[in-house]
């Protein structure tokens, strides 16, 4: 006897399983006000403002993306980059933490040091798009939050934005935009479709790259 | 939390005695001390969550807390010299405003300046993590210096990065002590969260290993001068 029933080929045959994408189903919002309008011809939906669904990275994390969804992150000394394929609308965004893979052991997080984040995104970007791909970058944070942390020499906000720089540079890939420095953090959102890039301070204060 | 939160662990008294554990007793007792100095500035009842050890790789640290881009009102300081800590006092921005309120109302009339509420902030904080040092350093008879206070408004996973890089730099695994309270009536908590260096973690293990070798002696029949403390045992299991 099977143990799982769905593995038995008579099964299938009798009872076809349809298989449905439930996050395909459009969401309706359920309160009354928002419920669809039925009238004597047709069905209409309220107008609602289009929202697209947000995918947070985490620290050292690295995501790419060609649905039309924004990448999401939070940084402060830290560096978000966005890799955007103009050519495919695609696009990645990396969390890097640290500007030198050095200190690393041997099987460490791509995403986390300047110097492989950019070349590891960049392959996964081409990856993804899997034609001819014309790759621009957009960074933003290296900011200095704590005033007192730093003792002598730059900040490593600022050393994090220098080296994802030169890896840039090294990776001969285009710096379209850029919003570092300071001493507050921002909230990166990176549009993979449209490679528009939205900070936000926590002052409410919003600046698109 | 995600799934590569699992290699991570978290500290609780039930497991076996270790140097963390040290750690989690002397914090603990900190926290206490820090928490009777909050509800004395504010004259109100303040609930305290057991406090916890968290130990695990530094980029995973927002995901416990999952405050993300809540803004929030963090006090910062630093111990200088051989027991490097950062200790920080976070609340989130509303939360802050009302206990600046509570305080400044005792001593002023009228509106509060933005000024006056940043300031009175920082003073609370201030207040809080000293208690806490004051009674780590107490108990374990160790001299703790600290930086004046810092107040940061921000985004509170864009304050932690600053400190998780620092973390990154030193160590593969971050050593977090958390302890969380909330006023009476309040539905927000208040974090108060360490991150000890390693010396300070051996230097407090030590003393309290010495303490309770002490107190063991002391129940052997032993004179206290005897009993050597014994720290390879500890190293050993960690």
């Amino acid at each position: 006897m099977p143990t799982n029933l769905l593995d038995s080929q008579d099964v299938r045959a009798e009872k076809p399983v349809f298989l449905v994408n439930i996050m395909e189903i459009p969401k309706l919002n359920t309160r009354p006000t928002l419920r669809p309008q039925v009238t004597a011809t047709c069905i209409t939906y309220p107008q609602l403002s289009p929202t697209v669904n947000e995918v947070r990275v985490g620290m050292a994390e690295m995501r790419i993306e060609n649905k039309p969804i924004e990448l999401v992150t939070s940084v402060g000394s830290c560096v978000a980059l966005c890799i955007y394929d103009s050519a495919n609308r695609c696009g990645g965004l990396a969390h890097i933490m640290l500007p030198n893979s050095a200190i690393a052991p041997q099987d460490c997080l791509p995403g986390k040091f300047a110097d492989t984040a950019v070349p590891a995104l960049a392959k996964a970007v081409r990856e993804v798009s899997g034609q001819e791909a014309c790759l621009s970058a957009k960074i933003a944070g290296g900011a200095n939050i704590f005033s007192s942390l730093n003792g002598t020499g730059p900040a490593i906000g600022v050393k994090n934005t220098e080296a994802v720089k030169a890896a840039l540079n090294a990776n001969k890939i285009r710096l379209a935009a850029e919003d570092v420095g300071g001493s507050y953090g921002r909230r990166v959102a990176f549009n993979v479709q449209t490679g528009v890039v939205v900070i936000r301070f926590s002052n409410g204060e919003i600046k698109k790259l | 939390m995600n799934a590569n939160m699992a290699h991570s662990k978290t500290v609780t008294s039930k497991d076996s005695f270790t140097e963390l554990d040290i750690l989690l007793e002397i914090g603990s007792m900190g926290a206490g001390h820090a928490t009777t100095s909050l509800s004395k500035v504010l004259h109100e009842p303040i609930k305290i969550e057991v406090p916890r050890v968290h130990m695990l790789p530094p980029h995973l640290v927002p995901e416990i807390y999952e405050k993300h881009d809540t803004v929030v009102a963090t006090v910062f300081m630093q111990l200088r010299g051989t027991a490097d800590c950062d200790i920080m006092l976070i609340f989130e921005e509303e939360e802050s405003k009302k206990i600046a309120e509570l305080m400044i109302d005792e001593v002023a009339e009228g509106e509060a300046t933005p000024e006056m509420e940043r300031s009175a902030i920082e003073e609370m904080g201030s207040i809080v993590l000293c208690s806490f040092l004051n009674a780590m350093a107490d108990f374990t008879l160790t001299k703790l210096v600290s930086t004046p206070p810092q107040l940061i408004i921000d985004s509170f996973d864009s304050i932690m990065d600053g400190l998780l890089i620092k973390q990154a730099l030193c160590s593969e695994i971050a050593v977090i002590f958390d302890a969380r309270f909330k006023r009476y009536d309040s539905s927000t908590e208040g974090f108060l969260i360490t991150f000890p260096s390693d010396r300070l973690q051996r230097k407090l293990a030590e003393k309290g290993k010495k303490w309770l070798n002490h107190e063991n002696s002391a129940q052997n029949g032993l004179p206290p001068d005897l009993v050597d403390c014994d720290l390879g045992s500890v190293k050993a299991r960690m």
